[in-house]
């Protein structure tokens, strides 16, 4: 049936028909696009109040935003006399479709499955989303200054992590279709779309190629080591003698995801909220007694990254840093994680 | 003056005749439009030495982190006030710092050049006189410097530092003093109805994320455990819900009363662009108003919030 010059997985849709595509998708599924608000732009439920933005790179949130919301209520608590009744939230029995994620974020999330679905017992309130999960990502055609997606082992079109990969050509969009899951959140929509010809797969690869292997990766097994070889190194206090030990690096991350849990209400009831914490925190390994086994900016600075480039590969997962440059943007304290790359990625890689 | 060759040897020169142990400053960035603070210890440091109108933050943040060493440091207007303000407060002693002031150009809105000149993060921007030359995508746009002035900036009246131990040319850029007040800046939150001017910071505070950039970076939050920190009591919740961060940002702002030198490092710093500057700008303004002081100005004047005197305004007591 299929002709030999189109292809059934690859769809196009011209960019006019996208506001209502997306709006059909959002009456039948839960669907977060990125839209503006307070002069960057993040994941939202999509609605018409603000614009849709495929523009900014990358967004000013990642996926985490979504998969691990913070706050985010566990359950909620009521207490009648000796009883206590605890209540999680109402699974959703809808698709959780993310719109245009880049490939940075939608690589982050295997790293955040290995942290909540990596161990014998799964997150449950991550997983009830990660389930539900069809990330429609966006391949990069304008990749920041900040990006360094290349030096992480990925690409602004790799497309590892998703279940449908688009690619905006002149006035269309190319719906690539590479999971069931993406398969089936866009079936329903199939009459919308028109199969690629040849011509305009032949533009993406085209486009896929302009972009291609401006930096070879860092080969993450020997940075590793070399980490490792410089944990004494005298180079974490000049970082720290910068980092102000602010928040922004690990919360804008789209893998770091260390929380926090705490209660809030009287006792009547009320909620048990998780949020993000973070490594840069003093708080955040201060023991009972005091001590503190990271009491220092150095101490919590060479932290992040060794768990970013030693840790996480010692133990198999994946590296903890995907190229997206939020911190780089972000960190008011100029500490750019590219440069501690540099510095220590052995000269055999480049 | 950007990077400038005359700047570093100037710096190295201090450094090496004043005998100091470290010198806070600019430093050049990876990207343009980035520089960053840096502590040179060793002469070979000030090559990297850099300032221009991306010098934001206020370097006072850094003394106390250097006690009992003798320390030069960078300062603008605001950084001066600071570090008047530390010593007020008996957190750094005059005697161990050695201030090397730089007449301040008004510091630029790096987001806002950004949004709209998306190329200028490779690009940069050429500072001269009082215009800015971005490098736009169909080619270089000229652009006045005073309209891409930081909300701070174009309230400050007081950008060249005083008592200085050593003065520099002032740098061949700027835009022209003050066109606005502080009090200007936030009047409109008086003319504001309750529920409109609760509207308005909840809108502009449920993006917080409670990262404390806007605490860290300040240079007068230096307590050793800060109210949001402590467990008992614990004051608030530490997850980012609307109550909490209420809480924090306007706790925050009653600790500020007074100390406040309206630098713009918070709203600078504030990955989510909230305007921080409102309420600080707001505070700062009502206790020129109400105590006529600005913080910083002199070491002599106490601070309003730190003493009483008859004449202290006592209308709210009714």
């Amino acid at each position: 049936m299929t002709r030999t010059n189109t292809s059934d997985r690859s769809w196009t849709l011209p960019a006019g028909a996208l506001p209502d595509l997306l709006a059909a998708l959002a009456a039948t599924c839960e669907l977060w696009t990125p839209r503006p608000v307070g002069g960057g732009t993040r994941f939202l439920p999509h609605g018409e109040d603000r614009p849709l933005d495929l523009a900014q790179t990358p967004p000013a949130h990642s996926v985490k935003a979504v998969l691990f919301p913070n706050p985010e209520t566990l359950f909620t608590y009521r207490r009648n006399g000796n009883d206590v009744a605890l209540t999680p939230p109402e699974p959703d029995g809808r698709s959780l479709i993310v719109f245009g994620a880049r490939a940075c974020d939608a690589r982050a999330v295997a790293a955040l499955d290995a942290v909540f679905l990596g161990r014998s017992i799964p997150d449950p309130a991550y997983l009830e989303r990660r389930e539900r999960l069809c990330l429609v990502g966006l391949a990069c055609v304008s990749p920041a200054a900040t990006c360094f997606c290349h030096r992480m082992g990925s690409g602004p079109f790799d497309a590892s992590g998703m279940d449908v990969q688009i690619v905006p050509l002149d006035d269309i969009y190319v719906f690539h279709l590479l999971t069931k899951r993406g398969e089936a959140c866009l079936a329903p929509f199939r009459d919308r779309f028109e199969a690629a010809d040849g011509d305009t797969l032949k533009k993406v690869a085209a486009t896929k190629a302009g972009l291609e292997g401006a930096e070879p990766s860092v080969d993450f097994t020997a940075l590793k080591d070399a980490v490792k070889q410089h944990r004494d190194d005298p180079y974490w206090e000049t970082l720290a003698a910068a980092c102000l030990g602010c928040g922004i690096c690990t919360f804008l991350c789209p893998v770091c995801s260390c929380f926090s849990i705490t209660d809030t209400g009287n006792r009547r009831g009320g909620r048990r909220v998780r949020y993000w914490d973070a490594c840069m925190f003093p708080a955040f390994t201060k023991e009972a007694s005091g001590h503190n086994p990271r009491g220092d900016e150095p101490a919590r600075v060479k932290q992040r990254f060794f768990h970013k480039f030693y840790y996480s590969i010692e133990n198999g997962e994946p590296p903890g840093c995907v190229g997206c440059g939020r911190c780089v943007i972000h960190c008011p304290a100029g500490i750019d994680i590219r440069e501690i790359v540099s510095r220590f990625q052995p000269e055999a890689a480049s | 003056m950007t990077g400038s060759a005359a700047l570093a040897e100037t710096l190295r020169k201090v450094f090496k005749d004043e005998k100091l142990d470290g010198l806070i400053g600019y430093a050049a960035g990876t990207t343009p439009l980035r520089p960053r603070p840096a502590v040179f210890t060793a002469p070979g440091d000030f090559d990297a030495a850099v300032f221009d109108g991306f010098c934001v933050q206020n370097l006072a943040t850094y003394l106390r982190r250097h006690p009992d060493r003798r320390m030069g440091i960078l300062v603008k207007g605001c950084d001066r006030r600071a570090v008047t303000v530390l010593i007020q407060e008996r957190q750094v002693a005059r005697e161990d710092l050695f201030l090397i002031g730089v007449p301040c150009p008004g510091m630029l809105n790096r987001a806002r050049l950004l949004t709209e000149f998306p190329g200028l993060e490779t690009g940069g921007v050429a500072e001269e006189g009082d215009t800015l030359t971005v490098a736009a995508a169909d080619g270089p746009v000229s652009l006045a410097r005073a309209d891409y002035l930081l909300p701070a900036c174009r309230a400050c009246r007081h950008r060249v530092p005083t008592d200085v131990d050593l003065m520099l040319d002032a740098p061949p850029f700027a835009a022209p003093e003050a066109d606005t007040s502080l009090g200007e800046l936030t009047g409109g939150i008086d003319g504001m109805e309750r529920r409109e001017r609760a509207a308005l910071f909840a809108e502009e505070l449920s993006r917080c994320i409670l990262c404390y950039a806007c605490r860290n970076v300040c240079p007068f939050c230096y307590c050793e455990t800060c109210f949001t920190d402590t467990l008992q009591p614990a004051w608030m919740t530490p997850a980012p819900e609307p109550n909490d961060i209420f809480f924090y940002h306007f706790n925050r702002m009653m600790h500020m009363s007074g100390r406040c030198v309206a630098c713009g490092s918070c709203a600078w710093a504030c990955p989510e662009q909230i305007p921080l500057h409102l309420l600080f700008g707001k505070i700062t303004a009502d206790v020129a108003e109400l105590f006529a002081f600005e913080a910083g100005l002199d070491e002599t004047t106490p601070q309003p919030m730190s003493h009483f005197s008859e004449d202290d305004p006592d209308e709210h007591i009714g």
